[in-house]
């Protein structure tokens, strides 16, 4: 009879949305997977006997991880790894031959937006909480979140036709 | 209906890369012990064609374990010396049923769902995903102290309860499990 520890099915569940989080929440990839981990473990330490975590939990982990570390960052380092900052957070999704124009205009979108509106849609639409939950994990009131999850669907609707009519910026440098 | 419903069906066709296999297994290693603290069974409806061809052997072994015993009993009747057949029998061990299908569902090791449903006096069905809440307690302040590296820093400490409520709507059954936490947050002193 075969068995599997649970944590792994939780994790291919759920580790690529809670790294597409963290990558927002962090100054660079491998801060983001420092984070996830360390999120992740802590979480999983005290709820994981119960063999089901609330994906909520982890994400307001990250959050706060991310707050503590970016404090304790000095400023030195910080511009060390300014660079990173400017990594769109389209990189962070999966890129194949069969995603097409639309798709690459609307990611193109997405990266246009405020990091605040940014962080509302990804929680919402690819981490799928609700909005008590995001509001808990951003500590924002909830109004807050759904009027910026409002713009930001507001604002994508408007760019993804511009982005489609106009090309990319990379060819236009070219 | 909803004015951004194609577009929020866009978005969430858009898929976010999954963590590679080497972050996996650095989870793996930070979990240490904690990883295999809750374990699942692979079931029946996951691999149905392994499932019938292991209780192929189950069953020949039955069948011809069944007939040998029923060649013997017949024997045994025409055999007028031997004392008591019938007590020897009474004697054999009885046969605990198995339920190997309903086993492999369980996630206890060994206790069928059906004796766990007993044992528990719970359902083991129909219990709604489980609801999380955190509530803040209080915040302490205590006061400056020192790090390794010698830099003063404020600790304050935050209390916090976690609370999960698992909710039975057939049987109206509430569970709560609460557990207290607390965060020390290390707020840094400007030196002058």
């Amino acid at each position: 009879m075969k068995s599997e520890p649970i944590w792994k099915a939780w994790f291919a569940k759920h580790g690529a949305k809670l790294l597409l989080f963290a990558r927002q929440q962090a100054r660079n990839p491998y801060d983001a997977e420092d984070l996830v981990q360390e999120a992740f473990v802590r979480i999983w330490r005290l709820y994981g006997h119960t063999g089901e975590v609330a994906p909520g939990l982890v994400y307001r982990a990250i959050r706060r991880l991310a707050i503590d570390w970016a404090r304790s960052l000095d400023r030195r380092a910080l511009r060390e790894q300014k660079t990173y900052l400017d990594a769109p957070l389209s990189s962070a999704f999966q890129r194949s031959l069969e995603t097409d124009e639309r798709q690459q205009a609307l990611l193109r979108a997405v990266d246009r937006l405020p990091d605040e509106q940014k962080e509302v849609l990804t929680l919402k639409i690819w981490g799928e909480l609700t909005f008590d939950e995001i509001s808990r994990t951003l500590d924002l009131s909830m109004n807050t979140v759904a009027s910026r999850y409002r713009y930001a669907l507001s604002k994508l609707k408007e760019w993804v036709p511009e982005e489609l009519e106009s090309p990319p910026k990379e060819r236009q440098t070219k | 209906m909803n004015e951004f419903e194609d577009l929020e069906k866009d978005l969430r066709n858009l898929s976010p890369k999954t963590p590679t296999v080497h972050f996996s297994s650095r989870i793996e290693e930070a979990l240490g012990d904690s990883g295999g603290m809750a374990f699942r069974r692979v079931s029946e409806e996951q691999a149905p064609k392994s499932q019938s061809s292991k209780l192929l052997p189950f069953a020949l072994t039955l069948g011809a374990g069944l007939g040998i015993a029923a060649v013997w009993v017949m024997l045994s009747s025409f055999n007028l010396d031997s004392p008591a057949p019938a007590e020897e029998f009474a004697e054999q061990p009885t046969l605990k049923p198995i339920y190997p299908s309903d086993e492999d569902q369980s996630p206890v090791h060994g206790v069928t769902l059906r004796e766990l449903e007993i044992l528990s006096g719970m359902p083991v069905d129909g219990w709604m995903d489980p609801q999380t809440s955190e509530r803040f307690l209080q915040r302490v302040d205590e006061g400056v102290v020192e790090r390794p590296d010698g830099v003063p820093v404020r600790r304050v400490r935050y209390d916090f309860m976690d609370d999960t409520l698992w909710l039975h709507p057939e049987s109206d059954l509430r569970i709560r499990s609460s557990t207290p936490r607390q965060e020390f947050h290390f707020i840094e002193l400007e030196l002058y």
